[in-house]
């Protein structure tokens, strides 16, 4: 079930009504709807999966409770591999077993033996990339002492399954999100107004923003042949926009979906095509990724502590996994390895944490310096979704050499002008909203801070006017495929 | 809480009526100027499909004007006649293509599939009314939305430019170049349909009634055809069910099948479209037999096929 589909406009207010109105006395009911509803979600996609979820929930589950009780190290060490290697077990067969598959054929070929085995076709389970991480975090942090288990199925279930982000994340903490399952929710009326506001932001971010982009983007990255090194620039712009419309938007309404239900998620982008420099961009792009990395594998490998060595190989390791987390393709680990590059001239230099702060803050306009810094950022980042965006590592570099081509300096040509004109202004009034909202949690969340009603429901209307006007043709969620 | 709820309520309800009554309005003004005026006064008009939109080639037939549309459903061509019929007094006789595919189910797809309805319901949503509008909000709730943006903003692109000029973008004659009849008739594997699998498109029929409804109360003869087709067309294979439906739903309608005129496989673009070398065929003989008093016959099928054999014995070519 898409959160941009009339099967979730339906969807949500029956379980918002149910959760409220019959569930709303009773901790346990409250949580068993959010277990059902979150399981109707997910099985409206394929009901088949269901079980992956289930049996995640209950290996996990169990694990953390005998962890809890088991003071032998070596068994905690081989509960807590159980429960990694199962869980990314189901990841690696449904994720990465043709990719592996295919590089070992090819790998045979090289060296001039050919090995005969046929790949799967295998489905990816929807968002398992998602709640794989999340359950996983809870028996790390269990093992780690730093999280009692829970003896609640249901909440745990729930922890698992919740289905506003379910799918395509924030990936949460257990330490955050599991005991907001152990208290009883009471309807705040500011809090879940917030959500209703953060879900229309991440619908425009969606649907006018993204789907828009997209069109443009496609036809580029899919006919890069056709097209002039200009008209290529311009294709890297609209996928860069696209893919943080996109999965910025499903974060956005992931966070006020949760919001209307009484749940506090945390932040997943916090402006990061404002950024001053990539150590900054990655603070502040899929904030719930890069902080699991950082938690669960950059620290463990000793972080930025150690020699010089040690630092390049982190640094390289997390963010070469990190870009393989995103989907079985030489792309993503180029990708990867380019954002490793960008990153860590910095850190050698103890760069890395120079703009902790939020650009210009306090201020309508940053600087000169400011403003070439992001801009700077800007390119290198839209530089590297090239390689995100194109079908193989050739097509990625045909891509590329035609950019740096003479070409480039030709004027940009585009089918149906207008309409890619008109997109370009929506993209320039949404670079704008979200500038003068930066220091917000989300874009539009100062629209609250006006007193008159008339004011805030004016901007609710335009906003909406704009999705119903310039929908782009409904496309799944780009993260969805993780 | 339940200030909440009345709080999101009255939000949506809001919004929704601001949409509709934008809606209204521009469709308001759109009907208002529309300009569906056929500048050549004619008095005969063919509507349907591809199959008529490239078989008649109106330049080349004296009082005619083509406005058939490829993918057309009779959904959409009964709002673009009606139109037509009103602000063109010349009209005397309405052409509608009746062929073998315009009846099977496939047709619900051309009423509201994603790639149909995005195109025309932005260009007659004006002219339909509420329950034409819920059939494609019922079939595809989300397509319906889609379109209905897509509808607004093309009403006030229209209004904006004051651009209300329909004639030049209601159909017309397609002039087809593809000549690949050969490698399609030897790829055929003959198979055909059993009567009792065969499934209507009720909707698409329905409308064609209207059609037929709406020409008779503006006092507009109209006519079923059927343009000519190639003998190994696969559309024939529900032909008895074909008839039957003409039968049982237009017995009075006048009806006349072209499917059998003669042509080679060089004048076909494929099995089911002339070329424009059919096409050029057809429509000279065509407007020789309409010149010749065709519609003054009594029995006017008769008189065609005595023309089609004519034809045929005087050119061995057809005889194959």
């Amino acid at each position: 079930m898409l959160f941009n589909s009339i099967d979730f406009a339906i969807f949500l207010p029956v379980v918002f009504l149910l959760y409220w109105f019959f569930a709303n006395r009773n901790l346990k009911f409250q949580n068993f709807i959010i277990v059902v509803s979150s399981y109707v979600f997910y099985g409206w996609w394929d009901w088949r999966f269901l079980s992956l979820i289930l049996f995640s929930t209950i290996l996990d589950y169990s694990i953390g409770y005998k962890l809890n009780k088991e003071n032998h190290q070596t068994k905690r060490k081989i509960l807590l591999w159980t429960s990694i290697i199962m869980n990314l077990g189901f990841l690696g067969f449904f994720k990465y077993y043709n990719f592996f598959l295919d590089n070992f054929i090819a790998a045979f070929s090289f060296f001039g033996t050919e090995v005969n085995t046929n790949s799967l076709n295998i489905i990816l389970p929807v968002g398992i990339s998602f709640y794989t991480f999340q359950t996983l975090s809870y028996t790390i942090d269990i093992y780690k002492r730093k999280l009692e288990p829970t003896k609640d199925l249901i909440s745990f279930a729930a922890f698992v399954s919740f289905f506003p982000q379910l799918v395509a994340g924030p990936i949460e903490r257990a330490t955050h999100l599991l005991p907001q399952f152990y208290r009883k929710r009471t309807f705040e009326y500011s809090k879940a107004v917030d959500g209703m506001r953060q879900i229309l932001w991440g619908l425009f971010k969606k649907i006018v923003i993204a789907d828009n982009c997209s069109r443009y983007a496609n036809m580029i990255f899919n006919n890069s042949d056709e097209y002039s090194g200009s008209t290529l620039v311009l294709g890297a712009l609209f996928f860069t926009f696209q893919i943080y419309g996109d999965f910025s938007g499903y974060s956005d309404i992931a966070i006020g979906t949760s919001r209307l239900f009484g749940f506090n998620l945390k932040q997943n982008f916090a402006f990061p095509y404002f950024s001053r420099d990539m150590a900054e961009f990655w603070r502040r792009w899929h904030i719930s990724l890069s902080t699991w990395f950082r938690d669960y594998l950059y620290i463990p490998l000793g972080g930025s502590r150690g020699n010089t060595w040690i630092k390049i190989r982190n640094t390289f390791i997390i963010f070469i996994i990190s870009g393989f987390w995103h989907g079985a393709n030489w792309t993503f680990i180029v990708w990867g390895t380019l954002n490793a590059i960008y990153f860590l001239p910095l850190l050698l230099t103890n760069n890395n944490r120079n703009n902790l702060k939020i650009v210009a803050q306090g201020k309508s306009l940053p600087t000169i310096r400011e403003l070439s810094s992001m801009l700077l950022t800007f390119g290198l980042t839209a530089f590297a979704w090239i390689f995100f965006r194109a079908k193989n590592i050739d097509h990625a570099f045909s891509y590329i050499s035609k950019i740096f081509s003479t070409s480039l300096f030709e004027t940009p040509i585009l089918h149906e002008e207008k309409k890619a004109l008109i997109i370009i202004i929506l993209v320039m009034l949404f670079v704008l909203t979200e500038w003068f909202g930066r220091e917000e949690q989300y874009a539009i969340s100062n629209i609250g801070y006006f007193e008159k009603r008339i004011y805030r429901w004016g901007l609710y209307l335009s906003i909406c006017f704009l999705i119903f006007i310039f929908q782009g043709k409904q496309q799944e969620f780009i993260y969805f495929q993780f | 809480m339940q200030q909440y709820i009345k709080h999101v309520v009255l939000f949506l309800l809001i919004f929704l009526c601001s949409i509709v009554l934008l809606d209204i309005t521009l469709s308001f003004i759109e009907r208002k100027y529309s300009d569906f005026k056929i500048k050549s006064d004619p008095e005969y008009i063919v509507i349907g499909h591809s199959h008529p939109e490239c078989s008649f080639n109106d330049s080349m037939i004296t009082n005619l004007k083509n406005l058939a549309e490829s993918g057309e459903s009779y959904y959409y061509m009964f709002f673009k006649l009606k139109q037509v019929i009103d602000q063109n007094e010349s009209i005397k006789v309405v052409f509608v293509e009746y062929s073998n595919n315009q009846i099977n189910e496939n047709m619900n797809k051309w009423i509201w599939a994603e790639k149909y309805i995005n195109f025309r319901y932005p260009q007659y949503s004006s002219f339909m009314n509420i329950s034409d509008k819920l059939i494609l909000a019922r079939n595809n709730p989300t397509g319906y939305l889609n379109s209905f943006s897509l509808a607004l903003k093309k009403k006030t692109y229209s209004i904006l430019k004051q651009d209300f000029d329909y004639s030049n973008k209601i159909g017309g004659y397609l002039y087809l170049e593809r000549d690949k009849t050969d490698s399609l008739v030897n790829s055929i594997t003959s198979k055909k349909t059993p009567l009792n699998k065969l499934s209507i498109s009720e909707y698409n029929l329905d409308y064609l009634s209207r059609i037929l409804q709406y020409c008779e109360a503006k006092r507009k003869k109209v006519i079923l055809i059927r343009s000519p087709m190639h003998k190994k067309y696969s559309g024939y294979s529900n032909e008895l069910f074909y008839n039957k439906i003409r039968n049982e739903k237009y017995p009075n309608i006048e009806y006349l099948d072209f499917s059998k005129f003669p042509l080679t496989n060089s004048e076909f673009g494929d099995l089911e479209h002339l070329n424009f070398k059919g096409a050029k065929v057809f429509s000279k003989w065509f407007s020789d037999i309409l010149n010749n008093g065709l519609l003054d016959k009594t029995d006017k099928q008769a008189f065609i096929n005595d023309e089609i054999q004519a034809r045929m014995h005087s050119n061995d070519v057809y005889k194959k």
